[in-house]
């Protein structure tokens, strides 16, 4: 067990260090522009995965709250002319609050009802969005988002995010400091008591777990991840239209984390990266590209049901045994 | 009466039109092994289902070291020293041995969500000890051998140790065991009584659901006879047995005449 774990920490740092030097070697500005996106992705799917994998509740309305952290984001600085770096954790805040208040009715229901609920919710929510031209600007959208203020630091000097380099790097810090907040919840006795309550509610209760609770408080951190990635997204865009909070980028997170492999730590990270990836390559399919992406759904549930994280460790695992075995 | 640990008063279960608990009492004392016996749909469960607050009461109430508990939530009733298992044996099937043992602990469900991300020396020592705690209960249950192991893959036998387990994992002062040695062989529940014996000798109290009267008869120190969701009598093993309507409605007239001429 302890050599394993070695190894996977050793994998860890690694992928950790080529995310910071891939920009040496990628210096378009086009692919850093997928790079930064593929950031946003992956943090907002680790948030659904903490839900979906580690709850085990689909919250279908995951990316309508990424609507909502970008929207208050951007509203924040450009209504009320915050600085983006309070704008960023402010609008975290109302994300999770309204996370909660979305929890406390819709997390009473089990089974098949929460993520009917918070579908039916996503879809209201898109609509007061698009329709609330004095507050979002309704159908035209919202523009000329400012960037995020320079922030000076000690030996550097002043840092701006002007460049989409810089805007890697401020989206990478995040990605890193959300990993690390989510591999701290997961190997804790929290992780536990969350694998008790995805796996057996009753029984979860039966041995002191409040179960309502936890998910309450699980569902609003989650929340609360996917707003920091739609703050994020707001100020690099600098621009936003409703379809931004269409519920249709829940499906789209889902596919993420479904086809990266759901529970896992680095399930929403690949699918985070692929996916994007693929939007671009198959991008003169147009419209068939979700065909492509149902089928790839379809072979991966049937022959990966972990996704494709699920299926590595699985070749690891075989591979380790077989070294250790002979 | 200073032993007495759960009460229930005038506790009755309508569902519907059925009345599967009807104006039952009963107690239940410090340090013995009660068992409740009756035949199918007597309200044997029904009853484990109350006193754990799984179903909330129609009528009566029930007191848990002289407080109400009927009113209470199910996590609550756990955390004032309740533990059950269930007749279909329950457990965290995709986890382990090791990680069913941990997540029953008081540990698992006290670590709050600042600790769990910032915690340092404290949470290291806090989660060391379960571990600790699990590697002994695992040892207690006999299943030291089968730690790693997913709980779902285990046979019947070994899950029924270690639902036993895990509501032991909560250091329970009632444990309430809904058909411990149901669906195993007379072998194989030589195991599970034995384990419930050594549970009783550490100090806790023990309510049993079980049909094999060779079990029942031999490691209950009082014994609550249903039928019809009516409380038919109260006593000890050689009471109850002797009992006209237990032996009519339950035991069978063969088993009353073994009895007497054995």
């Amino acid at each position: 067990m302890a050599k394993n774990e070695r190894q996977k920490r050793l994998v860890y740092g690694l992928l950790i260090l080529l995310a910071l030097i891939a920009p040496l070697f990628i210096t378009g500005d086009y692919p850093r522009h997928i790079m930064v996106m593929c950031g946003i992705w992956v943090i907002s799917s680790m948030g659904l995965n903490l839900i979906l994998g580690y709850v085990g509740q689909l919250n279908l309305a995951h990316g309508t709250f990424f609507g909502i952290g970008a929207y208050s984001t951007a509203l924040l600085v450009q209504g009320l002319g915050l600085s983006f770096w309070l704008a960023l954790p402010l609008g975290c805040l109302i994300t999770a609050i309204l996370g909660f208040l979305t929890g406390l009715p819709t997390l009473r229901t089990r089974g098949h009802y929460f993520p009917i609920t918070t579908m039916c919710l996503g879809i209201c929510i898109y609509y007061v969005i698009a329709r609330w031209d004095e507050l979002t600007g309704g159908a035209r959208g919202l523009f000329g988002i400012p960037r995020p203020k320079p922030i000076p630091l000690p030996f550097v000097g002043e840092v701006s995010f002007d460049t989409t380099l810089a805007c890697y790097y401020l989206v990478l810090f995040f990605v890193f400091l959300t990993m690390l907040a989510i591999f701290r919840f997961a190997r804790s006795l929290v992780g536990k008591r969350l694998a008790a309550i995805r796996g057996n509610e009753n029984l979860a209760q039966s041995v002191g777990i409040n179960t309502m609770q936890d998910k309450v408080v699980f569902l609003s951190i989650s929340t609360l991840i996917a707003g920091l990635a739609g703050g994020l997204y707001a100020a690099y865009m600098g621009s936003l239209m409703a379809e931004q909070a269409h519920f249709l980028g829940s499906f789209e997170m889902l596919l993420n984390v479904m086809i990266g492999g759901v529970g896992t730590m680095a399930g929403p990270i690949i699918g985070g990266i692929l996916l994007p990836i693929l939007t671009e390559a198959f991008h003169f399919l147009g419209g068939l590209r979700l065909v492509v992406y149902g089928a790839l759904l379809i072979l991966i549930m049937g022959f990966l049901p972990q996704g494709i994280a699920g299926g590595l460790r699985s070749v690891a695992l075989h591979y380790g045994q077989r070294r250790d075995g002979k | 009466m200073n032993d007495l640990l759960l009460e229930a008063r005038e506790v009755t279960k309508n569902f519907g039109g059925l009345q599967a608990i009807n104006q039952v009492n009963f107690q239940i004392r410090k340090g013995e092994i009660f068992s409740v016996i009756g035949p199918n749909g007597a309200g044997k469960t029904t009853l484990f289902n109350l006193i754990t607050a799984f179903l909330p009461p129609t009528r009566g109430e029930i007191f848990f070291k002289g407080e109400k508990i009927s009113s209470l939530k199910p996590f609550q009733v756990a955390r004032r020293s309740i533990a059950r298992t269930f007749q279909l044996t329950t457990l965290f099937e995709k986890n382990t041995v090791m990680e069913n043992l941990m997540i029953g602990q008081r540990t698992t469900r006290e670590m709050g969500i600042l600790q769990a991300l910032f915690g340092g020396p404290r949470k290291r020592l806090t989660e060391k000890n379960n571990l600790d705690r699990a590697h002994q209960l695992a040892e207690f249950i006999g299943l030291s051998g089968e730690k790693e192991i997913q709980a779902g893959l285990l046979p019947q036998r070994a899950q029924k140790q270690l639902s036993i387990g895990l509501a032991l994992a909560t250091n329970p002062e009632l444990l309430l065991l809904d058909e411990p040695a149901g669906g195993v062989n007379m072998e194989e529940a030589g195991v599970l009584i034995d384990l419930i014996t050594r549970i009783r000798n550490s100090g806790i109290t023990i309510c049993l659901i079980e049909h094999k009267m060779s079990v029942v008869m031999n490691i209950s120190d009082r014994i609550l006879a249903l039928n019809y969701g009516k409380k038919v009598t109260e006593g000890t093993p050689a009471e109850v047995c002797r009992n006209e309507e237990v032996i009519k409605s339950y035991l069978g007239d063969k088993y009353a005449s073994a009895r007497r001429s054995g």
